[in-house]
């Protein structure tokens, strides 16, 4: 479109007018734009139309100035308000977002503090809770210990008692050998062994049918055998118990009110019925 | 630069527009006041003109004023003037609150002195003592009206009348014709 053609189209009256379209009005803009002629003719059109809007110009009523001034004072006031409001807002919010950035700055500089201090503290939690389950178990150990310590205790205790028991057992047959010995009842009688070289002492009293051996001086003899004394009378052979060599007191042996003859023989475990005289240790015969 | 165009204000009430804005954008109370003193029958003689209501039109004319104070650091002097922004400020805001408010644009009587010549179709003529004006033909005045103070496009005119839309194009341009000859 020419300069002529659109001065001549009517466009740019209702261009003033506002009644253009959004593309018609920029169609005209850009031809307004580098072209005087019609840039002059919208100032003229503009310009007619300023004058014919002023004709209805009135001035507003007395006192409305007061009033308008006033008002657009109170709203300025708002305003500031306003916008004091949001700045000081946005101060608080940068200033929040601030302290945020640098909690972040501190948190990345602390934190592989706090990791490592964490896993020192957990390394250190697990030491002392390895510490604690050792000492735990070594209070176990040592509550097993004094278990064991109890029961070693006890079984010593035991051993002791025994022993105890052993010894007041060997002290009351030395009592009651030394009371046998002292006894005048009781008559020494000593056996022989076969090649006469020891004498093994029987104690007895004839009266209450008491017999008791001396056998501290027997040789010791293998694990299967035993030393068992007899007692004959009129030639049968009567077991009196078993001998056990070697020992400091007195054996007592089962009664005998009579016999002929005392008879110690080795036989072999379990055998205490029957004498094998072969193996006659050694014997007496009495008057 | 705002110190000697405030002197200037206090000396002889002349600024540039240019100094004028500035001050505005500044928030400075005498340009406001200078605003008010220079511009205010034109702002509220086109408040007037679209409410159709005095009452209407000063609750309207504050909120202009105040609608044109919030705008002033949108104005650009490079594309266009100050008093054509200012005029298309208050016409705008007028006819957007009355349109949402709902006042009743119809011309009455009491708002404008009005001799009752009936127009083109039949709408009173403003009796405005201006000779430009009264060379104007009542139907082309009230085109103008209808476009300028009512907000009504080329179509909408067209349906309200009834009339075809190129005549009524045809009639608004005309009357801006009439206006540019007047001018010129």
């Amino acid at each position: 479109m020419t300069t002529q053609e659109l001065l001549n189209s009517g466009k740019l009256e209702l261009y003033v007018l506002g009644e253009l379209s959004e593309a018609d009005a920029r169609e005209v803009e850009t031809a307004s734009a580098g072209n005087p002629e019609v840039n002059e003719e919208i100032r003229t059109l503009q310009n007619a139309l300023r004058k014919y809007i002023m004709c209805f110009e009135k001035t507003p009523p007395l006192g409305f100035k007061r009033e308008v001034l006033e008002e657009l004072l109170r709203q300025g006031k708002e305003k500031q308000a306003e916008e004091n409001a949001r700045k000081e807002a946005s101060e608080k919010f940068e200033a929040i977002k601030k302290e945020a950035e640098e909690k972040t700055r501190t948190s990345k500089v602390l934190l592989p503090i706090f990791i490592i201090t964490s896993v020192l503290s957990l390394l250190s939690a697990a030491f002392f809770a390895y510490r604690m389950h050792n000492a735990n178990n070594s209070i176990e150990l040592l509550s097993s210990d004094n278990s064991l310590v109890k029961e070693a205790s006890l079984k010593e205790k035991e051993v002791l008692l025994n022993e105890i028991v052993a010894v007041r057992g060997t002290l009351e047959q030395a009592l009651l050998s030394v009371e046998v010995l002292k006894d005048s009842n009781y008559k020494k009688i000593n056996m022989h062994t076969l090649d006469g070289a020891t004498k093994v002492p029987l104690y007895w009293n004839k009266s209450s049918g008491e017999l008791f051996i001396d056998a501290a001086l027997l040789q010791p003899i293998t694990d299967d055998q035993t030393y068992q004394l007899w007692t004959i009378n009129e030639g049968i052979p009567e077991h009196s118990g078993t001998v056990v060599p070697q020992l400091k007191y007195l054996q007592k042996m089962k009664n005998v009110s009579v016999a002929e003859e005392f008879t110690l023989t080795i036989e072999q475990k379990g055998e205490t019925t029957d004498p094998s005289f072969e193996n006659k240790y050694a014997a007496v015969a009495l008057d | 630069m705002a110190t000697s165009a405030k002197e200037k204000i206090q000396q002889d009430h002349l600024i540039t527009e240019e100094t004028l804005v500035d001050l505005l954008k500044n928030k400075d109370q005498q340009a406001l006041e200078y605003l008010y003193d220079h511009y205010s029958p034109a702002v509220y003689g086109i408040v007037l003109r679209i409410a159709n209501s005095e009452k209407a039109a000063e609750k309207i004319f504050k909120e202009v004023f105040s609608e044109i104070l919030k705008r002033i650091t949108e104005f650009n002097f490079k594309t266009e003037r100050f008093f054509d922004w200012l005029l298309r400020i208050a016409r705008n805001t007028a006819l957007e609150l009355v349109s949402q408010r709902g006042f009743i644009q119809n011309n009455q009587p009491d708002i404008v002195p009005v001799k009752v010549h009936e127009g083109f179709w039949g709408n009173p003529e403003p009796l405005v003592s201006k000779d430009f004006l009264n060379t104007l033909n009542p139907e082309q005045k009230h085109y103008l009206d209808l476009i300028y103070f009512q907000g009504l496009t080329i179509e909408q005119i067209a349906e309200k009348f009834n009339q075809p839309v190129g005549i009524v194009r045809s009639k608004a341009k005309a009357a801006l014709h009439m206006l540019k000859a007047l001018h010129s």
